[in-house]
């Protein structure tokens, strides 16, 4: 299965998971003949949809879909699919479901496929519930899958609840993941792991790698792997995102790759929301999706300048051959010129929303001003309380105030937990003490550890402009995660020469483990001054697309000779990390 | 020495050899007085005592219900006793050598060769009858049973054995025989049962039809060909038929003219067919072109088909009949002028150093590379040592004269004939031919020679020919530690000096003998050795030692095997609570795994786990809060469970949660009575929610009432009914609010609150109530109100906002642009 690429071409090639994935869903189907009727957890109808697409589903003769939910439904087709995620609560659902089919049909065949993997501890309930016998249980691994050209999720497993539940059992899965990504890609050579969840990640890894490896995965194609546990910085998924595709994911959200737009955004009429697709495969995004807001307009000002030059070029063409040249620059500069008027339409409603005078300016300057120096604006989050905002909002504020100053005074912490509660109601104590698990929320008690995080790592910077930093993704304030894995290839001793910083302000640990020897790599490391190092970036816990713009950002740099994939669990941003902390309601 | 030609018989166009392959190892045996079955592949011969037969045997007594095993050459491996309490009605071998037994009540059990029951399988039906067989049939990997009320099962995989019913016709009537079609030659690719009776009929039955073909003589013997392609069956009146296994072709009709039936057919070489009658001792050999050749014995006979030929069993003697090959006859047959023929001779001259042999050789160049590769065939299929090296050393020979002949063909097979040569010994006494060790390969050979515990001699040949050895090293330490002459620390020691540094090593399996052997500390330090823990923690549970297994699971992060564990100790009766947690202290990961299933599974004990594990006795109050929010139980439940909250929060002193709760609590009762006294829906609203709704239903007294109870601050409470007036448009209230009482909010809200609900007249009312000049100019631009505009920056003195001002207005209004 190893492929023989070159470093580069991995990233062309992270597509063939995808297949992979594929395939396995076609050996699936091919288990039975005839129809097929698929019944998803409602959690993954969502992450399915990244590797199954409708053409598929036919072609597997899968005819109907449904959702696993409370309520009954009952089809003629009897070769059924159950496809689930290891929960412990849906397995009643399914025995119901199984029982009252078998009542209507007893020629029916059954699957239960585990995504993405089986688990005892359901199948123990599964007999326990009397269907065992009923069903065939199979998985379906579906793992790491490309969300764009250099990102890779895994769509199944959103790992946000499990930082608050301190829960770990996924923790083997993800593992697993990138043990199946060596198969393809091969070894890697290093591993730098930052973080409880990533120590014990690295752990497995390394065990699995000293025991059984074949030959073929000896020939590395990704040179370093960094594992990056999330819970070291939650502060950055709550600051707002400022590149352009972060705040639309801040605006509109971004789903699988898609955005869904009101038509008036792109000046359309109707109801009907619009599905645009935002990736690398459009020309004109993957130019300007890590750009700041506000260098935007000048960088689109110019590119149009540019398309229109090249339009003219039609009349300044006088030749045949001219001509010809024409013609074939037209397919591309059409597809962009299309391009360009979605994301003209699109930046200017972000621009109005964010532009002067507007409620979101003014809350991004108190973000930056508590970023930048610690400022207290009490009275603006009280204001916010009083005036019924987004509690989301209320919250990411509150607790990018809580960190800058090292805890709230008792007073002012009873007091915010208090007004939240009776503004936003009783449940949100159990939101509140989320938060404090997180460590997001906390009462004054030593020193304010964030202020030496800001200095010896420079997380604010305002000169981002001139320096390209990677700072400009918050307008000043630079992503902690980012700025600790930067450290990594900007200091020779990388984490060791913040050995006191990780350990005692962080209150974290991390470590680095050699996985090929030193000799073998000088051999295997070709011509190091021509190529890029590979390195993939996992975020145990999630991602912002800010900090996925500062990464790639880090890669672009004059001196840089690193080029990163990111794999991430899930993709994050502030309000998703603080519904995460909502209270789990029994339905 | 004389030419191998001598021994062989021409017959049908073809030469054959019998060669005598043992002379038996075993006294006093007679086959007559037994039924036998034995392994394909020179396997094992299984002797069950036949009791039709009258016999006298001296030590019948002591070898009741015992199986004999032995050897191709007649030596015992061992005496497998079946049990006493059931009949065995058909027994066979699967291909790595476990005996397959057919009770008589159904059930089908298969046996290692030292009698361990290995696998169990019984029929089991819903209404516990118990069925009779009346005819059963066993293949390498599966059993067919026809019980005494016609019932036919079939299983067909016996690694996985599953029971599947064929329905059976109604007139089978009595049967003379039964035969199956194993799956894989099937068209179908499921077992087909060949089944003749009395009536003359013959059933072809497979899993959803039944094919019936009456014949006009009954038939005595079904025998289906080793490649499934053939049927030979034998009539009442001694005519042997041969057809293809779908029916459509006859190839073969032979009159015997004997009423005598046989007691066995068999096949050589899939098409010739050899017939067993048993009282005159004579095996007949039939050709498909109806010659056929007779051979006497004076002793009974058993014939085991093989894939290349016929073994044949006698009191004394085991011999192998088969056909000779092309290649055999071209070099050693008389007046063979093949160039294989003479190479052999060639090597033969030089072995007298004579130079004639070179001549010959150099005499056709173009023919020696297949005489090579024909003198390498045939040595595979001869027996002799000699006559093996004399084969190679042409072939070598020859090879000499080649600078390209690809040299592994010759080394390859030189390894595999040392290999046979050691394994056709008398003392393995498994005679394979070449054939037969390739299609059976090189795996099964290891696993049915460390089943016979032939470990020494499995462990060279896989140093021999460099393959995995792990296998062959954890059954002889599985047979070590059984031994009870030598102690723990001995055996351990021998293994670990032996097996300490294989890779691929499994410890667990090691360790899990000794367990059912009793000794637990050999067992425990054996499982330190094992690198996969999910080999260890199962092994451990059984073992009783959950602490050390929950050690194991979490050193691997797995949670399956994590909740192994939990799952044991929470169902094991004998282990309570107390050593429940004690066990699980500190273990972090085992303890939220626990929590996670018990949320689903079992709230009374989540709640004694929180109090005993968890730090901070607030989280059981917490744990308490969320299980009131759930939408499934009732508004007394909710206010019940809230109410125990408050005790876990008085414990943990944290007077925040307590006086929030609280507060909550009073909010539903005081709810509670709204609803009653209103009839409008306000359980779930919050307090802010609450104090709205009132004040939208111009409860003010009520409104204020929430105020007090709840100690809303003055500001937030302005803004609550700020919003409230507005929705319900009460613009004249607000004016009178705001006139008599100072804001303490300001009055920009009140701005803004009528600007958004498009009463710009009442939001003028306010503007001069602001404070923040800059704001009333905002707001009055916002309006289209450029003159108060103007004459608020006119009496701040602010040029820049003046003209700020101008620049906005439409130019028809005569704003000054100086002060």
């Amino acid at each position: 299965m190893a492929l023989n690429l070159s470093e580069t071409q991995v990233l062309d090639n992270i597509q063939i998971l995808l297949e992979d994935i594929q395939n396995e869903f076609v050996k699936i189907c091919n288990l039975v003949k005839g129809d097929i009727a698929l019944i998803l957890d409602p959690e993954l109808s969502l992450p399915l949809s990244l590797c199954v697409d409708p053409p598929l589903l036919k072609k597997c003769r899968v005819t109907k879909l449904y959702e696993l939910k409370d309520q009954d439904f009952q089809t003629t087709i009897t070769k059924l699919f159950f496809y689930l995620k290891p929960r412990l609560e849906m397995m009643s659902l399914v025995a119901d479901y199984i029982r009252s089919q078998e009542k209507v049909s007893s020629s029916c065949e059954i699957f239960i496929v585990f995504v993405p993997r089986r688990s005892m501890i359901c199948e123990k309930e599964l007999e326990k519930l009397g269907v065992l016998g009923a069903a065939s249980l199979i998985e379906f691994q579906m793992d790491l899958l490309p969300l764009d050209g250099d990102i890779l999720t895994l769509p199944n497993l959103s790992f946000t609840r499990e930082l608050i539940d301190n829960d770990t059992s996924q923790l083997l899965n993800i593992a697993k993941s990138l043990i199946k990504f060596q198969v393809f890609f091969g070894k890697f050579q290093t591993i730098d792991w930052i973080g409880e969840y990533s120590g014990i990640v690295s752990d497995i890894l390394q065990k699995t790698i000293t025991s059984s490896f074949s030959k073929k995965m000896e020939n590395s194609k990704v040179d370093q792997l960094i594992i990056f546990d999330r819970r070291v910085d939650l502060l950055s998924p709550l600051v707002t995102q400022l590149t352009y595709e972060g705040l639309i994911d801040e605006i509109h959200g971004l789903q699988n790759g898609n955005v869904l737009l009101n038509p008036e955004v792109l000046g359309q009429r109707g109801n009907k929301k619009i599905r645009i697709p935002l990736n690398s495969t459009d020309p004109i995004y993957s130019l300007i999706r890590d750009k700041n807001m506000s260098t935007m307009g000048e960088f689109l000002k110019r590119t149009i300048k540019n398309i229109a030059e090249k339009y003219g070029s039609r009349t300044s063409a006088k030749t045949l051959g001219e001509l010809k040249d024409f013609v074939k620059m037209l397919p591309p500069l059409q597809k962009k010129h299309h391009s360009l008027g979605t994301h003209l339409s699109i930046y200017q409603d972000l621009v109005r929303i964010t532009g002067g005078g507007s409620v979101l300016k003014k809350r991004i300057e108190i973000e930056l001003g508590m970023l930048a120096d610690g400022e207290k604006h009490f009275d603006y989050l009280k204001e916010l309380i009083y005036r019924e905002e987004d509690i989301n909002i209320v919250l990411r504020l509150l607790c990018i105030q809580s960190i800058v100053i090292g805890g709230l005074k008792n007073k002012q912490f009873d007091f915010f937990r208090r007004e939240i509660v009776h503004t936003y109601g009783f449940e949100h104590v159990v939101t509140l003490t989320n938060l404090e698990k997180l460590g997001l929320l906390k009462k004054k008690e030593g020193g304010n550890t964030f202020n030496s995080l800001r200095k010896n790592l420079k997380l604010f910077d305002d000169n981002f402009f001139k320096t390209n930093d990677i700072s400009l993704v918050h307008s000043g304030y630079a992503p902690l995660s980012i700025r600790l894995i930067q450290k990594l290839f900007d200091n020779k001793n990388g984490w060791k020469s913040i050995d006191d910083l990780i350990k005692n302000n962080l209150g974290t640990n991390y470590g680095s483990i050699e996985l090929v020897p030193k000799e073998k790599k000088s051999q295997n490391s070709k011509i190091q001054n021509f190529t890029k190092k590979l390195c993939l970036v996992f975020f145990i816990g999630g991602v912002t697309y800010a900090e996925i713009s500062a990464l790639r950002i880090l890669s672009q740099r004059e001196n840089s000779n690193v080029e990163f994939i990111i794999a991430t669990t899930n993709m994050l941003n502030g309000n998703q990390l603080i519904r995460t902390s909502f209270p789990e309601k029994e339905k | 020495m004389e030419n191998p030609s001598v021994h062989w018989n021409q017959f049908d166009r073809y030469y054959y050899q019998k060669r005598l392959v043992f002379h038996m190892g075993w006294n006093e045996i007679n086959l007559d007085h037994y039924l036998i079955e034995s392994a394909p592949f020179g396997g094992l011969i299984a002797l069950l005592r036949d009791d039709q037969k009258i016999i006298n045997i001296k030590n019948i007594q002591t070898n009741k219900n015992c199986i004999f095993i032995y050897t191709c050459s007649g030596k015992l491996i061992s005496k497998l006793d079946y049990g006493d309490k059931q009949r065995v009605k058909a027994f066979g071998w699967t291909l790595d050598e476990k005996l397959i037994i057919v009770y008589d009540d159904c059930e089908i059990v298969v046996f290692d060769i030292f009698g361990e029951k290995i696998k169990t399988k019984c029929i089991t039906s819903r209404d516990s009858t118990v069925h009779l067989v009346y005819k059963a049939k066993v293949w390498h990997n599966g059993a067919v049973i026809l019980t005494k009320k016609n019932r036919l099962f079939i299983v067909e995989n016996l690694s996985q054995p599953r029971f599947e019913e064929y329905s059976v016709p109604e007139n089978l009537g009595i049967v003379s025989d039964l035969e199956i079609l194993q799956p894989k030659f099937s068209l179908t690719g499921h077992t087909e049962v060949f089944i003749s009776n009395l009536a003359k009929n013959l059933f072809i039955i497979d899993n959803d039809q039944t094919l019936e073909i009456e014949f006009e003589e009954m038939i005595t013997n079904l025998k289906v060909s080793p490649t499934g392609r053939l049927l030979a069956y034998y009539t009442e009146t001694g005519n042997l038929h041969v057809i293809s296994t779908d029916f459509k072709s006859h190839f073969l009709e032979f009159q015997m003219n004997s009423k005598i039936k046989p007691k066995q057919i068999a096949w050589c070489s899939s098409d010739t067919v050899l017939l067993n009658f048993e009282k005159k001792n004579t095996l007949l050999m039939v050709a498909p072109s109806q010659s056929f050749l007779k051979y006497e014995y004076d002793e009974p006979l058993y014939l085991m088909t093989e894939e290349d030929g016929i073994r044949i069993l006698t009191n004394s003697c085991c011999e192998f009949l088969s056909k000779v090959p092309e290649v055999v006859v071209n070099i050693f047959g008389i007046g063979s002028t093949s160039f294989s023929s003479l190479l052999y001779d060639a090597s033969q001259s030089y072995e007298k150093e004579s130079s004639k042999g070179d001549e010959v050789i150099r005499s056709k160049m173009d023919l020696l590379p297949k005489a090579i590769t024909d003198c390498i065939t045939a040595s595979s299929w001869v027996f002799q040592r000699d006559l093996q090296k004399k084969l190679l050393n042409a072939a070598a020979i020859g090879k000499s004269y080649l600078d390209n002949f690809v040299h592994d063909i010759f080394a390859d097979m030189c390894k595999d004939l040392r290999v046979l040569n050691e394994v056709r010994g008398w003392e393995i006494g498994m005679p394979l031919t070449y054939r037969q060790f390739e299609k059976i390969g090189i795996d099964l050979l290891i696993e049915r020679l460390i089943n016979r515990k032939h470990h020494y001699v499995a462990l060279k040949i896989c140093e021999y020919l460099r393959i995995r050895k792990d296998r062959v090293l954890v059954r002889w330490a599985c047979e070590k530690v059984k031994s009870e002459t030598e102690s723990d620390e001995q055996i351990l020691k021998s293994i670990i000096s032996k097996l300490g540094k294989e890779e691929n090593v499994s410890f667990a399996s090691i360790a899990s003998v000794a367990y059912s052997e009793s000794k637990n500390d050999l067992a425990i330090k054996l499982l330190d050795y094992e690198k996969s823990a999910s080999e260890q923690v199962p092994l451990l549970i059984n073992m009783k030692n959950p602490g050390l297994a929950l050690i194991k699971a979490i050193e691997c992060a797995n949670p399956d095997l994590i909740y192994l564990v939990l799952l044991y100790l929470l169902n094991t009766l004998d282990i309570n609570e107390n050593s429940l947690f004690q066990i699980l202290s500190h273990k972090d990961m085992a303890i939220n795994l626990l929590i996670k299933y018990c949320k689903h599974k079992n709230k009374d004990l989540l709640y004694r786990l929180y109090s005993q594990l968890k730090r901070e006795p607030k989280e059981v109050g917490l744990l308490k809060i969320t299980e009131s929010l759930s939408d499934k139980i009732n508004l007394e439940m909710k206010l019940k469970i809230r109410n125990e909250s408050l005790i876990a929060f008085g414990v943990s002193k944290n007077n925040f949660l307590k006086k929030i709760t609280e507060d909550n609590i009073k909010l539903v009762k005081l709810q509670q009575d709204y609803q009653q006294r209103l009839e409008l829906v306000f359980i779930g609203l919050s307090i802010n929610q609450t104090t709205a709704k009132l004040l939208e239903l111009d409860l003010e007294k009520e409104a204020k009432k929430m105020k007090k109870t709840f100690k809303i601050p003055n500001d937030r409470y302005w803004w609550i009914k700020l919003r409230a007036l507005a929705k319900k448009h009460r613009w004249k209230k607000m004016y009178a609010w705001a006139k008599n009482e100072k804001s303490p909010i300001g009055y920009e809200p009140f701005v803004e609150i009528c600007i958004k609900n498009r009463v710009g007249n009442e939001a003028l009312n306010y503007i001069p109530l602001v404070k923040d000049p800059y704001n009333q100019v905002k707001f009055y631009l916002r309006l289209n109100k450029f003159e108060q505009a103007a004459d608020i920056a006119i009496k701040e003195k602010n040029q820049n906002l003046l003209q700020h001002v101008k620049s906005l207005a439409p130019k028809n209004l005569n704003i000054p642009s100086h002060i």
